[in-house]
């Protein structure tokens, strides 16, 4: 039998070490660029949303119209701003089933805060995020510290903050007639179409893009996401990017608590729900 | 044809996405004997190894299993013939027992079937002692070591009758002793009639074990010998179509200050007990000991994985205290972990994160990342230990075991190391691979670094170490010079044996 084909299209190992240049193919190169913009096939889901606007713009007369566009983003910023708060989240490998919980937690305080404790809107406002903070805290406590299944954990947070609301309103209470520079916020117009939260979104999408894509933090949530145990290893500190980005999901749910009261111009304990799995979804 | 051939492969063809990994390989098994696979990373073992277990389809050749000729194999078929795989990483679910692990695949499936627990866990403990094998049934396999996991696969196969049993790299993470034991299963195992494949990359333990042995290289199969009639270098000629010598790239090296100094180490939580070293700058040392002496979790202390209770760890004489391995990282000191896939590297990210994971922070330009940078080191170091990848960005998986080690070794370089700990440096990599990790260590050395290197490989760690420390019952048995230190005197302070 000849061992030595020189057809052969596996290169002799050898001659690699002899010659190392040969060992890697072109430093410019990178992967192509479907790939990189589209790592999961993603590119699928935009056909079938295309495909399905032009069916509802021929079927339907007030669709293709921008007005239409800018309220269905007006709609879609709140479920945005949660979906962001997940994405750091879902890149470790984790799950916040608590987001949807921590809307109506933090629109409930929110509005008690504001018309039973007379507080001005904008420090009741700081106070709904500082609560989205707190219980961002304890599913990070929890998860990072203590090292438990996030899947568990915000499952036991996703019935404590709906109760704790439930409980603070009695199920009842219906926070409403919020001053018009408030509703502004959820309801008004820039330059006459564009809806003023979409600013809010745009901001978060394009700092939580800069933050997971472009830093060495966010390379090092998606090294976790991989292998936690490996990310350990090579000396990244898991329980505080982990600590951190539960935070910031607790933080983004009570902003879009409050984006939610100002679109809705109510706050109620019932605020947000079905959000958590809607977002997991987006 | 052999009639008591168990299996015979013949011109073998198979191709991946155009790439050729079998040209034209035979290979044939005997009742009661045990056949070597030998071969560089890349010959086509592994590859014909899956089409025998049926795990992939040969693209052309005959395949004769027990006498039947086989159209289309498949991992069914392939073990209602008598088949089992027993693969480097154990393929056990960690979070059933032993006794559950064995009966998966053993006892008759249905969805109303009631399990029998007495019977399942008085079967278990039969095959287990088939094997030799000494554990508890009702332990999680998650909490065995990996020989333990090795002897339960064995037990599962032994439990399937197997006939023809393949073991990959069974040796690469069993110390002597474990070693010594299985081959006492392997040839139990033989005197019952099964024939047994038998890859390794350790030439020395095929001399004990096997009868025969065939090279494969770059697809094809070179030649099957009786193990008796060929010295290693003939077949380190057959496997690399050259002559490669086996002599260690070793240097002397003019030795500098104590880098790192260990006074009375303790870490109760790993078992780690009153360790005192000192490693000093261009010196390797090598740390001998069987498994379970307490040499990775030392490691794990001094790169603060387990961060120690009491003692002291100098580093130019300067006391620090690492709780953290991103505090080891800031101390200038890399542990290149002895679990390449769990730990060394991150499988699913591309070579190039793979490379610049410990050493972020020098990527950090006002918070946002340099990917120039990142490619620029990438590609210097890939080229630099001719790291064989189709690109930086490709998946570490899709690498070969030594490239992958290459990579891992590559990350701890990035971080500008002065002590560097290699945890089974050249564990399961193929001979070229191996020797070019050698040849870098003493390159690393020359340059001033100081290693510790673990190895379970005696003829490594004599060829390689400056100094040999011992490791016995979780703190230093004894220390040898290089000078003095011999297989014998290393086993025997490894053992405790006296004299």
């Amino acid at each position: 039998m000849n061992p030595t084909n020189p057809q052969s299209p596996i290169p002799n190992p050898q001659s690699a070490i002899r010659n190392p240049q040969s060992a890697i193919v072109n430093p410019q190169s990178v992967a192509p660029w479907r790939d990189r913009l589209f790592p999961n096939h993603e590119w699928v889901l935009m056909l079938v949303l295309l495909f399905e606007c032009g069916i509802f713009s021929l079927s339907g007369d007030n669709f293709l119209t921008s007005a239409n566009a800018f309220e269905v983003t007006r709609l879609s910023v709140e479920i945005g701003l949660l979906a962001l708060a997940l994405t750091p989240v879902i890149i470790t490998g984790g799950i916040d089933l608590s987001v949807g919980s921590m809307v109506g937690l933090a629109a409930v305080v929110l509005g008690s805060l504001w018309r039973d404790a007379g507080l001005p809107l904008p420090l009741a406002a700081a106070a709904a995020l500082l609560c989205g903070l707190t219980g961002g805290g304890l599913n990070a406590l929890v998860i990072a510290r203590l090292n438990f299944p996030p899947l568990i954990v915000t499952l036991g947070t996703f019935s404590l903050f709906r109760g704790i609301a439930e409980g603070l309103t009695r199920g009842i209470e219906n926070y409403s007639g919020f001053p018009p520079e408030f509703l502004f916020w959820g309801q008004g117009h820039v330059g006459g179409v564009v809806p003023t939260q979409l600013f809010v979104l745009i901001a978060a999408i394009a700092g939580c893009s800069w933050w997971v894509h472009r830093t060495t933090a966010g390379r090092s949530l998606y090294a976790i996401g991989h292998s936690a145990e490996g990310a350990r290893y090579a000396g990244i500190e898991v329980a505080r990017r982990l600590t951190f980005v539960y935070l910031l999901s607790g933080l983004a749910s009570s902003l879009a608590a409050v984006i939610y009261v100002a679109h809705l111009g109510q706050a109620k304990s019932d605020a947000g729900t079905g959000y958590e799995l809607k977002t997991g979804c987006v | 044809m052999n009639d008591s051939a168990l299996l015979h492969a013949f011109n073998i063809t198979k191709s991946y996405s155009g790439v050729q990994a079998l040209k034209g390989a035979s290979f044939e098994l005997r009742a009661g004997e045990v056949h070597a696979l030998i071969g560089e990373n890349g010959a086509g073992k592994s590859t014909l190894i899956k089409i025998v277990a049926g795990a992939a389809q040969a693209d052309g050749g005959e395949i004769t299993l027990n006498g039947r000729s086989i159209a289309h194999n498949s991992p069914r078929l392939a073990k209602s013939l008598g088949v089992a795989a027993i693969y480097q990483q154990p393929a056990l679910f960690p979070d059933l027992t032993v006794a559950e692990n064995i009966a998966l695949g053993l006892e008759p499936a249905g969805l109303w079937r009631r399990i029998d627990w007495s019977e399942r866990r008085r079967r278990a403990a039969e095959l287990l002692g088939l094997v030799g094998a000494r554990m508890d049934i009702d332990a999680y396999a998650g909490d065995l070591t990996m020989p333990q996991q090795q002897l339960v696969e064995i037990a599962r196969a032994a439990g399937a009758e197997a006939k023809i049993l393949i073991m990959d790299e069974p040796t690469a993470s069993l110390a002597e002793e474990d070693a010594q034991n299985l081959f006492r299963v392997i040839r139990r195992l033989c005197a019952q009639g099964a024939g047994i494949i038998y890859v390794s990359h350790r030439l020395e333990e095929l001399a004990v074990i096997a009868d025969r042995v065939t090279v494969l290289r770059d697809g094809c199969t070179i030649e099957t010998k009786l193990m008796a009639e060929v010295n290693f270098g003939e077949l380190i000629q057959l496997m690399v179509g050259r002559e490669l010598s086996a002599v260690f790239p070793k240097r002397t090296v003019e030795l500098g200050g104590v880098v790192l100094e260990l006074r009375r180490l303790v870490c109760r939580a790993a078992g780690v007990s009153g360790v005192s070293l000192s490693l000093r700058a261009g010196e390797i040392l090598g740390l001998a000991g069987l498994v379970g002496a307490g040499r990775t979790e030392l490691a794990g202390t001094i790169f603060g994985l387990t961060p120690p209770d009491s003692g002291e760890i100098l580093l130019r004489g300067m006391p620090v205290r690492i709780t953290s391995p991103a505090q080891a990282i800031a101390c200038g000191i890399a542990y290149l972990p002895e679990d390449r896939l769990r730990h060394g590297v991150i499988p699913a990210m591309p070579v190039s994160a793979n490379i610049t994971l410990a050493s972020l922070a020098r990527l950090s330009r006002f918070g946002s990342m340099d990917f120039r940078r990142e490619r620029e080191i990438a590609v210097d170091y890939a080229r630099r230990f001719a790291i064989r990848t189709p690109a930086i960005f490709a998946r570490v998986s899709t690498l070969s075991g030594g490239n992958q080690q290459k990579v891992a070794l590559s990350r701890w370089l990035a971080t500008k190391p002065s002590v560097l700990i290699l945890d089974e440096p050249t564990q399961g990599i193929d001979v070229g691979a191996k020797s070019e990790i050698h040849a870098l260590m003493c390159d690393l050395a020359a340059q001033g670094a100081a290693i510790l290197m673990i190895s379970s490989e005696l003829p490594e760690i004599l060829g390689m170490s400056d100094r040999i420390a011992v490791m016995r019952g979780r703190t230093i048995g004894g220390t040898l010079n290089r000078s003095e230190a011999t297989q014998a005197k290393i086993l025997a302070l490894a053992l405790g044996h006296r004299n």
